[in-house]
């Protein structure tokens, strides 16, 4: 930098945007109004249009509001057109406007991108894809981020109420590793061209790590990744859902033995399941009559046991195939998968939605 | 239709904001002790005794 710079007033308006508590903690990239029409040229939208409303709160997130917390969250203007579709996805996904950003489960926005747009801003796909690293993947995750906090007010210890959150709060947006998956990806799985660019945005509430390094046989991988999407404190509900996120070199394995998507949803769907003596030893038989959580058979809410739905006396944890989603992402290197944890879908349709231009 | 909000301590902040949020900065609602989902209904019955005066209190029963 030109010593004859002095960066003074470029740290006294990142002070001032953090005294405003415009933030999620780390400082933002001040924005001005010519800085904020570079990323409003990126789209045919108006500003004023709703992305997302949560009537609630009396708030609404508009283009204009979306493009100011990506421009603070320090997006490239042309990252603007994958933070529009990622809004549009959440409002589609439908959980956001029911508050769900409030719950003390402390849930999070997890953005899988697919199509050509991932290698035009470089959005990474491959090594360390949860992790740190990729202004792109760091920046659209943090524009969701800022936008909650700073449209809708949902800030920790006020609106937000999570009794501990998820490190996906500061930002969760992945690639799909396309160009290393044996199979369609997930837009084209969803009736999208594989040409076309999309975002799909799911609310999740961890990202449990699957090491399995130790086999290579489909049906053994399978039953590991199963009993992580059955295990109990993930069971709330009746039932879960879950993005199962495969590295190459799992999703390599799937595919040698004759594996794809839809028949690993299907072994998924009929192995993620619990004895009731494994449901009875965590409290979770039984479901509240009025709210369907899961309870001991002994809560004064409980409804009468409802019985095996799974093979030889076991209990389904998914209630269909569709609520497991299957990506591929990471590097190509290890026996290495994720489960994501989500709330739903749990049999309709991911909120698919394609990037304009894309 | 008269009503009174009720929620648990750990809640006040919440309570506050969301009061503040639809302008009522000084709403008024009854705070009971955290948690309320393990109790038994018998300790139930004795959350609700307990807050029964503050409840018609800002019900405005004299």
């Amino acid at each position: 930098m030109d010593p004859s710079v002095d960066a003074a007033g470029i740290r006294q308006a990142m002070e001032y945007y953090a005294d405003q508590g415009w933030t999620d903690g780390l400082p933002v990239v001040p924005v001005t109004e010519s800085y904020l029409a570079e990323f409003l040229a990126r789209t045919d939208r108006d500003p004023a249009d709703v992305l997302l409303a949560m009537p609630h709160l009396n708030r609404a997130l508009t283009v204009r509001l979306a493009a100011i917390n990506a421009a603070l969250a320090g997006c490239r203007p042309e990252y603007f057109p994958v933070v529009l579709a990622a809004w549009e996805s959440l409002a589609t996904e439908g959980y956001p406007a029911r508050a769900i950003w409030q719950s003390t489960t402390g849930t999070a926005p997890f953005l899988i991108v697919n199509g050509p747009v991932r290698a035009q801003i470089g959005l990474n796909s491959r090594g360390n894809v949860f992790g740190s690293g990729f202004r792109a993947n760091a920046t659209i995750g943090r524009a969701i981020r800022l936008g909650v906090i700073n449209a809708f007010g949902l800030r920790p210890h006020e609106l937000d109420q999570a009794t501990q959150g998820t490190p996906a709060k500061y930002a969760a947006c992945i690639a799909e590793n396309e160009e290393q998956s044996p199979w369609p990806p997930l837009h084209a799985e969803f009736g999208l061209a594989a040409a076309d660019s999309a975002v799909t945005a799911l609310t999740i509430r961890s990202c449990v790590h699957i090491e399995a390094r130790h086999t290579m046989v489909p049906e053994q991988l399978a039953a590991d990744i199963a009993g992580t999407i059955a295990r109990t404190g993930a069971l709330v509900h009746e039932t879960t859902s879950a993005a199962v996120v495969l590295s190459p070199e799992h999703a390599r394995l799937f595919s040698a033995g004759g594996w794809d998507k839809p028949g690993i949803r299907q072994f998924l769907y009929d192995h993620a399941v619990l004895t009731q003596a494994e449901l009875v030893a965590a409290g979770k038989e039984a479901l509240s009559s009025r709210t369907r959580w899961r309870l001991p058979a002994d809560h004064p809410d409980a409804l009468p046991y409802a019985g095996d739905s799974g093979d030889s006396g076991t209990i389904r944890v998914l209630n269909s195939p569709g609520a497991v989603l299957v990506v591929v992402a990471g590097a190509a290197n290890a026996g290495v998968s994720a489960v994501v944890e989500t709330f739903g879908p749990r049999g309709g349709p991911p909120p698919v939605v394609r990037i304009p231009g894309g | 239709m008269p009503a009174v909000s009720i929620c648990t301590d750990p809640f006040v902040l919440t309570a506050g904001a969301m009061a503040r949020n639809y302008g009522f900065p000084g709403f008024e609602y009854v705070t009971i002790p955290h948690p309320v989902a393990s109790l038994s209904t018998a300790q139930i019955r004795d959350r609700v005794r307990g807050m029964l005066p503050d409840l018609l209190r800002i019900l405005g029963v004299e």
